[in-house]
């Protein structure tokens, strides 16, 4: 996921008023219990439980879809390799991983760190094994047709770069909404369309993935699709702004 | 692993949403909100430590497009990313990761009250875990211990934390770290204080 100009902007204003940042500059103290090139770790100084330790890049994320493929992989390694010692310093066999991407979800800072919190039977934080009602199926097929070929799509296109097989088998048949819906959610691809049709269709057959995606359509009534509903609809806003508020 | 739900589950594929040789993403029979989904590794570990790194990184990835895939297609305001990382609390182990898109006003609440433990005991814990994360990195070598070797200093964990892989983005951090400090110097103080006084006051 890359932000937008604006967004990133927005990432630059964060970041001069960020409270981890001036701790991972030393300018604050903490309580440090990791740190390497690319990662801090520290107790959380209002813990859930006794070793809650927050992970974090030095660099200001703020949130997990904007780190780069590197810190990625990096964090993830990390995590399983602190949260082991978490295990062994307390003698404690669980914990509980928990990110909040946003503030709707409960993010109260906006430098992006993974918590890590060392669980126990009855411990009280109950709120954080994750539960749910039966959802009617309607929900269900309704969710499913917004977000699998997204999904699907973002994964293909992501997994290569970070060194990971990309699936194998022949990716799922996708419908003309959805295929709408993927260009509607992606504003590089939608942007190519809009400047520049005529160049976007001769790029289509040269680029693999592009063509199996548009293989089952007529292109040009796809692009005619695209460009009239774009006309229709003023750009709406992003719900990441909402996100890095 | 008969009788493990998530075994069945990735045998079962319902309401699945992506698949590939390491995970699988669906959508749970009992949602938290609309908008919920679930990664599950192929292989049944009880434990996250059991997980080969790259597989980890294959499974947390997707669970992260999977945010971002909720962010874009069903315009959350925020996602949360959780997993239990071994098997002691209910429902048996095999690793999985719930993300779940989240709107402002949807009236759920992950959060904790925070606890506010003795200095002693944050001291303590802190000890523990960091002779602990002080070894990252320094095992897999396999040094032979010098005994008549002088003890390091402690400011010298940054050399011994992990090389090779890390070395081109730490360049750049520093090259990021030296304009941010001009930066910083050219910008206001009086915000970062301001949101001090806010981080040191929040409560769920």
């Amino acid at each position: 996921m890359q932000p937008s100009p604006e967004q990133q902007k927005a990432i630059e204003q964060q970041k001069a008023q960020c409270i981890f940042c001036q701790i991972i500059d030393e300018k604050i103290p903490s309580k440090k219990v990791y740190e390497d090139k690319l990662l801090i770790g520290i107790l959380d100084i209002n813990p859930a439980s006794k070793g809650h330790v927050l992970l974090m890049p030095k660099e200001h994320y703020p949130i997990m879809p904007l780190i780069p493929p590197e810190t990625f992989k990096h964090l993830i390694d990390k995590t399983k390799e602190v949260d082991g010692c978490i295990k062994e310093a307390l003698l404690c066999k669980e914990t509980t991983i928990f990110i909040a991407n946003g503030a709707a979800a409960g993010q109260q800072s906006s430098h992006f760190m993974l918590h890590i919190i060392p669980r126990d039977g009855g411990d009280g934080l109950e709120m954080l094994d994750v539960g749910g009602e039966k959802a009617p199926e309607g929900e269900i097929k309704e969710v499913a047709a917004k977000i699998g070929p997204h999904l699907n799509a973002v994964l293909a296109r992501n997994l290569p770069a970070l060194g990971l097989k990309a699936p194998s088998g022949t990716p799922q048949k996708v419908t003309k909404e959805q295929l709408l819906q993927v260009i509607e959610s992606n504003p590089k691809l939608k942007e190519i369309i809009l400047n520049n049709p005529e160049q976007f269709k001769q790029l289509v057959p040269k680029h693999p993935q592009l063509s199996q995606l548009f293989q089952d359509f007529d292109l040009d009534d796809i692009l005619k699709q695209v460009i009239q509903k774009s006309k229709l609809k003023k750009p709406g806003k992003l719900s990441l702004d909402e996100a890095l508020k | 692993m008969a009788e493990c739900r998530y075994c069945e589950l990735a045998e079962q594929k319902q309401n699945m949403l992506y698949e590939d040789e390491i995970v699988l993403a669906v959508i749970p029979e009992k949602t938290a909100t609309k908008g919920h989904v679930l990664v599950v590794a192929k292989d049944h570990h009880d434990n996250i430590q059991e997980i080969d790194d790259k597989e980890l990184e294959h499974i947390f990835y997707t669970a992260s497009f999977a945010a971002t895939s909720l962010f874009e297609t069903l315009e959350a305001h925020g996602t949360n990313i959780i997993a239990k990382t071994g098997s002691m609390i209910k429902k048996g182990g095999h690793f999985h990761i719930d993300v779940i898109a989240r709107k402002s006003d949807d009236g759920l609440n992950f959060l904790w009250t925070p606890k506010r433990l003795p200095e002693e005991e944050m001291k303590e814990a802190q000890g523990k875990i960091k002779d602990k994360c002080d070894m990252i990195g320094v095992k897999k070598k396999k040094e032979v211990i010098d005994l008549d070797r002088k003890p390091e200093k402690l400011e010298s964990s940054e050399e011994k934390a992990p090389e090779a892989e890390a070395n081109p983005p730490a360049e750049e951090y520093k090259k990021y770290k030296k304009t941010e400090k001009k930066k910083a110097k050219e910008g206001s103080h009086e915000d970062k204080e301001s949101y001090l006084v806010k981080q040191l006051r929040r409560m769920p």
